[in-house]
C-alpha cells in the first residue's frame, strides 16, 4: 500500500502490533472481478559463479560461461522479521552473498483480468514502477532494519 | 528475478618483465587510456540488461574479444575498447601468453543496488603460445606392440601467479579432454584417449610460455603396431575454452617407422593318417 513519508509516497507492507507487541506484515488481499488476488512478497537470493576457474584460448577471444544458482522464496501470509531473518539466514548458509526482498509489481490481481485486459495493464505498467518498491524492511550488509 | 547486468571488475594482467607481477589492466577507446584494475571504475560488460533481463534460470555464455570490449565507465556503456596498443600501460599485440584475472560482478534487475560480487578471481591466459618442439613422445612401436607416454608443454601459472596454480588445471586431467589420433602406414587412422593424465605447474623461461608452464603427461592405451612403414601421432586438445570449435590439433606430431616380422605357419604334411583316435603333428614357422 501506499503511505506517505516526508512529502512523498512510498510502499509499505501494511502491519500491525499484536497482542505481544511483535509487528506483523501483512501481505494485502482483495477481490477482482469474483476472483481472489493477493499480493506477494519474494525474497530472492542469486548466487553466480564461472564455469571453470581458468580458460585457455589460443586466439585473443575467449568464450566463458556464467552460471546462477538462486532461490525465490515468497511470503504470502503474514510474518514478522524473525520468521524474515530466518529465511535470510537459510540465504546466508547457501553462501548467496546477494539477497533482496522484492515487492512484486505484477501482482496477483493481474491474473484475474481477462487475457484482453491483461495485456493492457501489462503495457500501462513501467520499470520504475518495479524498482520503487521501498518496503518497510531493508538490508545493509546482512542486517535488518527497519525503515 | 533476473539479471540486469553481467560484468568484469578489478581485471589484472601478469607482467613478466623487471620484477614479474599482477598490474592493473589498461584499456584503450580510441581517445585515450583507462584502468580496468582494482579501484577503477571502469568494467567489462558481458551482459546488459534487454527486455525483462537474463532469467538466472540459464547459465549465460559470453564471448570476451579483448581487441573489442564493451565497457562500463560507470556512466555509460561504449564499445570498441580493446587491451592493445603499441605502448605501455597497453599490452603490445605481439604479446603472446597473456595472463589476464578478474572477478564478477552480477546486477539484480529487481533493484539495482543488489549486486553480487563473488570473492573469487579467475583467469584467463589468452593467445597462448608454445614453441614447435613442444610435444615429446617416449621410444618404442617399432618392432610390436606399444603404450606410449606422451608429455605436452603449455602454457601454465606459477605459485609466483598465485598460490596454487594445480587447482586451475583440473580440466587438464580428465582423459576426455585429450585425444591422439594415430595413423598407420595404410593411411587408416585410430583415434585413441589416454589411460591416464598427470599435471605439473613448473617455471620456464621459454619466451612462449611467458614464465611459467604446465606438464602434461598422457599415458596411452598399448597401441597394436601390426603393419610395417611410418606410423604418426597426433594430440589434439579439447581447450575449455569454447571458441575453438571442438578439439585443437598439435602441429608436433610423432613418425617413426616400425618393422613387424610376420610368421607364416605350416604344417609339414597335407594328410595324416592315424589308426586311433589320437593324431600327433608339427606346426613350423617361417619368417
Amino acid at each position: 500500500m501506499k503511505t506517505r513519508r516526508d512529502g512523498a509516497f512510498v510502499t509499505t507492507i501494511p502491519s500491525v502490533r499484536n497482542s505481544s507487541g511483535l509487528r506483523v506484515f501483512i501481505p494485502e488481499k482483495g477481490r477482482r472481478a469474483g476472483r481472489r488476488w493477493f499480493q506477494k512478497y519474494t525474497l530472492h537470493t542469486l548466487g553466480a559463479l564461472q564455469e571453470v576457474p581458468l580458460c585457455i584460448s589460443f586466439t585473443g577471444h575467449v568464450m566463458i560461461t556464467v552460471h546462477f544458482s538462486f532461490t525465490d522464496t515468497v511470503l504470502t501470509t503474514p510474518f514478522t522479521l524473525p520468521y524474515y531473518r530466518y529465511y535470510l539466514r537459510q540465504a546466508a548458509t547457501l553462501n548467496r552473498t546477494a539477497r533482496s526482498f522484492q515487492l512484486h509489481a505484477d501482482d496477483q490481481s493481474e491474473e484475474s483480468l481477462p487475457e484482453d485486459k491483461k495485456a493492457e495493464f501489462q503495457a500501462a505498467k513501467n520499470d520504475e514502477k518495479y524498482h520503487n518498491a521501498k518496503l518497510i524492511v531493508a538490508q545493509r550488509g546482512g542486517k535488518l532494519r527497519t525503515l | 528475478m533476473n539479471i540486469k547486468r553481467i560484468e568484469l571488475y578489478d581485471l589484472m594482467y601478469w607482467d613478466p618483465s623487471g620484477t614479474p607481477q599482477w598490474k592493473p589492466l589498461y584499456a584503450f577507446n580510441g581517445t585515450a587510456n583507462f584502468s580496468l584494475g582494482p579501484g577503477s571504475q571502469h568494467s567489462v560488460v558481458l551482459y546488459e540488461q534487454t527486455g525483462s533481463g537474463w532469467n538466472p534460470v540459464s547459465p549465460y555464455a559470453a564471448t570476451i574479444m579483448w581487441d573489442y570490449l564493451t565497457v562500463n565507465d560507470g556512466s555509460g556503456i561504449t564499445e570498441d575498447w580493446t587491451i592493445f596498443g603499441a605502448a605501455a600501460p597497453l599490452i603490445a599485440t605481439a604479446t603472446v601468453s597473456i595472463r589476464i584475472k578478474y572477478r564478477l560482478r552480477v546486477t539484480d534487475m529487481a533493484d539495482p543496488a543488489n549486486v553480487i560480487t563473488p570473492a573469487v578471481d579467475y583467469f584467463q591466459i589468452i593467445k597462448a603460445a608454445y614453441p614447435t618442439d613442444h610435444i615429446s613422445y617416449s621410444t618404442g612401436g617399432t618392432t610390436g606392440p606399444w603404450s606410449p607416454v606422451v608429455t605436452v608443454y603449455l602454457p601454465g601459472m606459477s605459485t609466483a601467479m598465485l598460490a596454487n596454480p594445480a587447482a586451475l588445471f583440473t580440466w587438464l586431467n580428465s582423459v576426455n579432454n585429450w585425444q591422439v589420433v594415430w595413423t598407420r602406414p595404410d593411411l587408416t587412422t585410430r583415434t585413441v584417449k589416454p589411460v591416464s593424465v598427470s599435471i605439473t605447474n613448473e617455471v620456464s623461461a621459454v619466451a612462449e610460455y611467458a614464465g611459467a608452464r604446465v606438464k602434461c603427461v598422457l599415458t596411452l592405451p598399448q597401441l597394436a603396431i601390426g603393419q610395417s612403414g611410418a606410423h604418426i601421432l597426433q594430440v589434439s586438445l579439447l581447450p575449455n575454452d569454447q571458441q575453438e570449435s571442438g578439439f585443437f590439433d598439435f602441429a608436433d606430431t610423432h613418425t617413426w617407422t616400425a618393422t613387424i616380422t610376420a610368421l607364416t605357419p605350416t604344417i609339414e604334411a597335407p594328410l595324416y593318417m592315424s589308426f586311433d583316435s589320437g593324431v600327433f603333428m608339427e606346426i613350423l614357422f617361417t619368417q
